[in-house]
């Protein structure tokens, strides 16, 4: 008996099982298998199949069909180019404007923390009431903005039914939104320069311009890559506010990514096609991480 | 002297109109709140919009009221708070669990395990929800709490965020207990997790958050509307007409309050410093 019980302890994984640790582990081991690991696998295999969610019975294999579709299909197309449209309009501005409020509030003062906490505000609202409050205010007919246009006699502006206006109303939203917490990280950066740094750059005689390229920039640089790709990612995860605001429309214009693919999948239960969407998004957001390794193994030298 | 003044000046003027940009539509939806439909659409446009009705403060909670019994509100906050309770505690249990089995024990094949659930940080849950949803579908979970929570509850981003904190925890700390004879679960409960109290309130805010405001999910577990949270609901609101912009914004507002209050009460947890620390 006591033979056996000093076998398991030399030997780790029957140490592990049987001392009851691997119950700690199990939970999370299930459950991230079963909802993170086994649909990762069940959308590469779907995505090769006609999967049709009212026929679960009569499944046959495609081969690259639904990838040949996607190249065909319009509006994946479209929401593609979209995705791809709301980076653009979004990341840069985002990253520029945070940064560029956080320096204006570094400084710790009892003004500048009446101005951080109305930046912030924001952030505690979540997407839901975000996308419904814009909603009313842009409204054509009755929103606040239009009537002020109106009221310094300029024309209402169709925000949302405008197919050259509608995503970049949307981004400006998400923008609105976004900018809160990215801002306060980069400013608890800014908090973090040492003084020194920029006394011993005045005595040198340099001006603002070369203090923030020279001192700030470098010394926040990391936080900036950390921004940017939280941004990056976040951006193509965009599903909420065109759902809510403008389901995607019109024609199409604001439709995302994940949108199409949760109509896809829901409105016209077209499983397979839906899970090759998967894969592809899967696929972009493997390539955003490399990025991200990448620079991340740069800024560390 | 003269020009850095007029910089100054130019920095307030644009530290205010950034401010007022940040701020006028959450005024706008409180005020509102409080107001009538007719006093809303007559002072839209004008600065008065923007100013509650302070002759009439005994009249101010009618919208909330009209709210409330219309649209059987308070069915759709316990939802909320129910399901936001379950992903909340299962999660921090679940997850904890996990990390201090990953930073403490002999683990068999630890380092593959830690760099799989890396990887898998890269693919969030909206990535893969059409899939999940043909199983919580299969499973017969549809329409229930379990369906809504079961797949929020495991993360690896968040077993990651314990792991890297209770590997800080002193060895000394453990093993004197362990000499006493306490068990792992004992050291867990009794030591480790009183001491850890900051990181479980940082991920308990930021499940608590992301809870409370999901809306896609819920959307395609439920198709019973007395099911719904809040979130789903109050866009149900916004699009049954007639829509009364009062009570509209009222429901926003009843919405935001309990994050609200998270914030206030989890201040001194949700610092940039950690939620940026699981990155590195």
């Amino acid at each position: 008996m006591h033979n056996i019980k000093q076998k398991i302890k030399q030997n780790k994984t029957l140490d592990f099982i049987f001392s009851g640790k691997i119950l700690f582990l199990l939970p999370a081991f299930a459950l991230i298998s079963i909802f993170v690991i086994y649909p990762l696998i069940l959308a590469v295999g779907y995505s090769f199949t006609d999967y049709y969610l009212l026929k679960p019975n009569d499944i046959s294999f495609v081969g690259f069909d639904n990838y040949m579709e996607i190249a065909y299909d319009k509006y994946a197309k479209k929401a593609f180019f979209n995705s791809a449209k709301y980076v653009i309009y979004i990341v840069p501005l985002q990253v520029i404007l945070s940064l560029f409020l956080a320096t204006l509030i570094a400084k710790k003062s009892k003004t500048n923390t009446l101005f951080r906490t109305a930046f912030f505000s924001p952030y505690i609202l979540s997407i839901i009431v975000v996308s419904l409050l814009w909603k009313n205010i842009l409204d054509p007919n009755s929103g606040i903005v239009n009537e002020f246009l109106a009221s310094l006699g300029f024309a209402k502006q169709e925000f949302f039914s405008d197919p050259n206006l509608a995503l970049p109303t949307i981004s400006f939203i998400i923008l609105w939104q976004g900018i809160s917490f990215q801002m306060l990280i980069l400013m608890a950066a800014l908090q973090d320069i040492p003084s020194s740094l920029y006394e011993a750059a005045s005595m040198e005689g340099a001006n603002a311009w070369q203090k923030f390229k020279h001192i700030t920039l470098p010394s926040i640089k990391g936080q900036v890559v950390f921004v940017l790709i939280v941004v990056t990612t976040g951006t193509f995860k965009i599903i909420i506010e065109p759902l809510v605001i403008t389901n995607g429309g019109p024609q199409g214009s604001t439709s995302s990514i994940l949108l199409y693919m949760f109509e896809q999948g829901t409105r016209y239960r077209q499983i397979g096609y839906a899970s090759a969407i998967t894969v592809i998004f899967a696929i972009i957001l493997i390539m955003i991480a490399f990025v991200q390794r990448k620079l991340v193994k740069e800024e560390e030298g | 002297m003269k020009g850095i003044t007029v910089i100054r000046l130019l920095k307030y003027i644009v530290l205010i109109a950034f401010a007022i940009l940040f701020l006028f539509p959450t005024v706008w939806m409180l005020v509102s709140s409080t107001k009538t439909v007719v006093e809303i659409s007559e002072e839209i446009g004008s600065m008065q919009s923007f100013i509650p009705n302070f002759s009439n403060i005994q009249n101010w909670l009618i919208p909330y009221q009209e709210m409330f019994s219309r649209f059987n509100f308070s069915i759709h906050f316990f939802n909320s708070v129910y399901y936001t309770f379950i992903i909340v505690f299962g999660s921090l249990f679940v997850n904890s669990l996990a990390g201090y089995a990953l930073a403490v024990f002999d683990v068999p094949f630890k380092k593959f395990i830690t760099g799989a659930l890396i990887i898998l940080i890269i693919f969030p849950f909206q990535s893969v929800f059409i899939q999940i949803f043909i199983i919580i579908n299969q499973w017969n979970l549809t329409n229930t709490v379990w369906g809504l929570a079961l797949p929020h509850i495991g993360s690896a981003f968040y077993i990651y965020l314990f792991m890297v904190f209770f590997q800080r925890i002193p060895k000394e700390l453990r093993e004197s207990a362990y000499i006493d004879g306490a068990s792992n679960w004992k050291i867990f409960t009794k030591i480790v997790v009183p001491i850890s109290r900051p990181i479980f309130m940082t991920i308990g805010i930021l499940v608590f958050v992301g809870a409370w405001n999901d809306y896609v999910w819920p959307l395609m577990v439920f198709t019973e509307e007395s099911k719904y949270p809040l979130s789903v609901a109050v866009n149900i609101m916004n699009e049954t007409k007639p829509a009364y912009l009062n009570q509209v914004m009222a429901g926003l507002t009843v919405t935001t309050i309990p994050i609200l209050l998270i914030f206030i009460l989890g201040q001194k947890y949700i610092t940039p410093q950690n939620s940026s620390s699981g990155i590195k």
